[in-house]
């Protein structure tokens, strides 16, 4: 009932034409038969596709990219497991003092962390290393893992944990068989969330790697920089194309 | 229920220890950086006394004042444009509930989920093939689009929120559309419209991966700047420069939130 | 007492074709005149989808001008889709809308000649009480002068004076409505329409703002039509209620003309509590029947239409209208099931043969009335009149 003037929609489909056309644009380039970026006339080549299964390049930063993800995302969900438990069980008076604290990082500039990041990792000596990669990430991603856990935490009935409690339980053993199974789905939600934006962080890990330790977003980048390789455009079409697919696998879950 | 079995049932002090050394963890790169800032000596390792002779450097530099004022003047067109496309896009949205609102919403929000390099990817070669030079143009249109999907949510949610009679009471009371619309609808949207412009002028001021590839040579912006110093090496003027982004950052998101919370009340 | 006019065959009175001014502000309200009339209204949701409902099947309806009018049916029986279609807030399917002899089928909401009390209220959330009453006067275009005379006499009216200042989120859900009906009555409208305006109330204040409503109906003289679920509030402000039901129209009369003479089984039910039978007529001459029901005996009553011998037919009769007794050597019987005190009264569950019944007495065995308890056969007396022959 907002009004029924043709305006609105107007503006939603130029909106949505400017958000999707470079992501679609980017499609017929990956299909160019030539070894420089441009529109195919008339050929068509897989020819970058399988540029991508080269094992000193692409295939190589996918690994290191995927070992980086896995790493990073565990730990982190481990980390916001642990704080979010804790503040749960605890109540303590700042409790959503911590809880603010702990959320506020997202809010920091890609720039103002990578440099930070930086900065103490070069003291410690883990620069352009995976300890230090994963280090990283971890700072970036806990916030976003503690957002999911404690939303699972508020579903959770405070007298679950007092009833095991009551039956004998020990603080542990109800965190590990009353507590923990029940938010399974938020740890799993957390879980997910920090794999996939360590395995697509860019602004913090260019600046933090990149010598050794070469993750698929850096490899783009540094594709882009030095020419305009048509395999950056492949493999850009693979990530849209596999974002598509978990939007429309969450979508027929709901 | 008593406080002594309350306080016997909490007591385990690992966790609590955890919570607080996961806020640490969270704070040592940025507090580290923060206080370095102040350092008095070239040195980024050693401390050698406070001083604020760094944000006296930076202010005083010419080519961190051209590329702050780049990313200020791109960051205000951008999250302005977006807005009204938000606007319009939340309008049409919330309003045609009926089957075309759900695939909207993936629309607008698709970016969100793609990964930012995919993105500056996906935005560069656009603009290559349509033959747009890359400079200051490309990167205000590319973060004009960016912006889109943040400006829209907190409107959108602040529309959803809105009683979706009111446009209706409106007409009921003899008001046109466009009356209606300018003396109802927009007046309430204003919490959402600000929250909206405010996030989506932070995405751009601190944007960096897309800016960078969509840039050519010449146009900076604060982000790109600051990198290049740091490819020059560690100065504390970086740590000063960065924590002075740091805190804009911080302001305007409290600024936002504190709108979002007095509009919620309304 | 107005003679109900059950549709579809309506009566229009002689002057319907009364031409009225076009623009609302003025009363120039005949006591005959038509103030909205539908003919052939049909109203369906989603033309042409699998999804298509019919929410107004052919709908008749003249409704008189300083009337206080209700559309009464439970929820999703069309009466609220009706009511939007005379604000303009949704679009007829078919058939044609008048508002004083004018034909508003396709005008939009803001050029209709009348205003809404909506549900929820619909204050406008950042306008003061003031602001909210002046705003149809404003988009009126009406001088300074006389938005601000006409807002102090609503807020006279509706004793909302102290509270002019105010926002509406500051206020409670009684003084919410009077703002609402403040605001939509400065604009002077031809009708006001109520969208069930008194079910966000509790129900002390429900009661005290049907009072209200009703006076204020008689003050302004503005044509009310009011739409409610609750057929206690139909009865008590109406001067005509209509009761709807599945998208039909199924009586149309005063208070108690649909009390009194239901004319379908719907509206017996709908209306109060009834004891409905099933009966086959058993001999039929001028206007009186007498019926036959299964395991029950022969009862005898007036009829309005001709009836068959051997049609089915259904009885109603209202519960407070059974008279128990003891058990007599003949007529009809039954066996107190159940005995429910309600304060006021006593209600026997009953059962007769394969009917089951519901009998209502005054304070049931004390002051010298007779009382039963389950288990106790009785003897069933009709009130002269009290039994209703309904055909459908």
């Amino acid at each position: 009932m907002f009004g029924r003037s043709r305006l609105g929609g107007f503006f939603a489909g130029l909106a949505g034409l400017f958000l999707l056309l470079p992501l679609v644009a980017v499609i017929p380039f990956s299909f160019t038969p030539k070894r420089f970026l441009s529109m195919p006339d008339g050929e068509y080549s897989l020819r970058h596709y399988l540029a991508i299964f080269d094992p000193d390049t692409w295939l190589a930063s996918i690994g290191t990219s995927t070992l980086v993800a896995i790493l990073s995302s565990v730990i982190a969900t481990a980390l916001a497991a642990a704080f979010s438990i804790g503040i749960w069980l605890r109540r303590p008076a700042s409790g959503r003092f911590l809880i603010g604290l702990v959320l506020l990082p997202i809010i920091v500039p890609p720039v103002t962390s990578a440099v930070a990041l930086y900065f103490l990792l070069a003291q410690i000596g883990l620069l352009d290393t995976i300890p230090g990669l994963v280090l990283s990430h971890v700072v970036m991603i806990v916030p976003f893992s503690v957002i999911a856990i404690l939303g699972a935490l508020s579903r959770l009935d405070r007298n679950l944990e007092l009833a095991a409690r009551n039956l004998g339980a020990s603080q542990l053993q109800s965190i590990f068989r009353v507590i923990l199974p029940n938010i399974r789905f938020g740890l799993f939600a957390a879980w997910f969330v920090s794999l996939v934006m360590s395995w697509e962080e860019s602004s913090v890990t260019l600046f933090v790697s990149g010598v050794n330790v070469i993750t698929l977003p850096k490899r783009i980048w540094d594709n882009l920089r030095l020419d305009l390789d048509p395999a950056v455009a492949a493999i850009s079409v693979i990530m849209i194309v596999a974002t598509t697919l978990v939007i429309l696998l969450r979508k027929s879950e709901t | 229920m008593s406080t002594a079995r309350l306080r016997d049932l909490r007591v385990f002090p690992g966790f609590g220890l955890l919570s607080v050394g996961c806020v640490v963890f969270l704070y040592a790169p940025i507090v580290v950086l923060a206080i370095y800032s102040f350092n008095d000596g070239r040195s980024v390792t050693r401390w050698a006394g406070f001083s604020l002779r760094w944000y006296q450097t930076v202010f005083a530099n010419q080519n961190i004042q051209t590329a702050a004022m780049n990313s200020v003047v791109i960051a205000v067109i951008a999250a302005s444009v977006a807005t009204v496309f938000a606007l319009g896009a939340a309008i049409a949205t919330v309003n045609g509930k009926k089957g075309g609102g759900e695939g909207a919403y993936v629309v607008l929000t698709f970016p969100l989920m793609v990964p930012e390099i995919v993105t500056a990817v996906a935005s560069l070669v656009f603009f290559v093939a349509v033959g747009i030079s890359l400079g200051f143009a490309t990167i205000l249109i590319a973060h004009i689009v960016f912006c889109i999907p943040f400006a829209y949510l907190p409107i959108k949610a602040r529309l959803e929120s809105m009683d979706a009679t009111l446009p209706s009471a409106a007409a009921d009371l003899y008001a046109s559309p466009a009356k209606g619309f300018l003396r109802i609808t927009l007046p309430l949207l204003v919490p959402g419209l600000v929250s909206g412009w405010l996030l989506a002028f932070i995405i751009s001021l601190d944007d960096f991966i897309i800016t960078a590839l969509v840039a050519g040579p010449g146009a900076t912006t604060l982000p790109l700047h600051i990198y290049g110093m740091l490819r020059l090496g560690m100065t504390p003027e970086v740590n000063a420069i960065s924590t002075l982004m740091l805190a804009a950052s911080t302001v305007l998101v409290l600024i936002s939130g504190l709108l979002g919370q007095a509009g919620r009340k309304h | 007492m107005q003679r109900a006019i059950i549709e579809p065959n309506p009566t229009p009175p002689a002057d319907s074709k009364a031409a009225s001014p076009s623009k609302p502000g003025s009363l120039l309200q005949h006591p005959n005149s038509v103030a909205a009339e539908v003919r052939n209204l049909r109203k369906i949701y989603n033309v042409g989808s699998p999804q298509a409902h019919e929410a107004l099947k052919d709908v008749n309806l003249s409704i008189r001008a300083n009337e206080f009018f209700t559309l009464l049916g439970p929820s999703g029986c069309g009466k609220t889709t009706l009511l939007r279609i005379l604000g303009g807030f949704e679009m007829l399917t078919s058939g044609t809308c008048r508002i004083f002899g004018e034909d508003v089928s396709r005008l939009p909401p803001e050029a209709r000649p009348v205003n809404t009390v909506f549900q929820q209220y619909a204050l406008f959330p950042h306008m003061t009480v003031r602001r909210n009453i002046a705003f149809g006067l404003e988009m009126l275009g009406k001088p300074k002068a006389e938005v601000e005379r006409t807002v102090e006499r609503m807020l006279d009216l509706v004793h909302m004076r102290e509270y002019a200042d105010r926002r509406p989120d500051t206020m409670s859900g009684g003084q919410r409505q009077r703002v609402a009906l403040a605001r939509a009555l400065a604009p002077q409208p031809k009708l006001l329409l109520l969208d069930e305006p008194l079910s966000a109330l509790d129900l002390k204040l429900r009661q005290k703002m049907r009072l209200e409503l009703k006076s204020l109906q008689r003050e302004t003289g503005i044509t009310f039509i009011f739409v409610t679920h609750d057929q206690e509030e139909a009865l008590a402000m109406s001067d005509r209620v209509a009761v709807i039901s599945n998208g039909h129209l199924q009586q149309v009369g005063t208070p108690e003309d649909i009390y009194e003479q239901p004319q379908s089984r719907f509206v017996a039910d709908f209306i109060g509590e009834s004891n409905l039978i099933e009966a086959k007529v058993a001999d039929s001459a001028g206007s009186e029947a007498a019926f036959d029901i299964e395991g029950f005996g022969q009862v005898q009553a007036p009829i309005g239409q001709r009836v068959e011998v051997g049609q089915q037919v259904w009885l109603s009769i209202r519960p407070e209208r059974l008279v128990l007794g003891a058990v007599h050597r003949e007529g009809p019987q039954a066996t107190v099931t159940d005995r429910t005190y309600l304060g006021n009264a006593v209600e026997y569950h009953l059962r007769a043969g394969k009917h089951a019944l519901t009998a209502r007495s005054p304070r049931g065995g004390l002051r010298g009335r007779q009382d039963f308890a389950p288990g106790d056969a009785v003897s069933l007396g009709f009130e002269p009149g009290s039994i209703k022959v309904l055909l459908s």
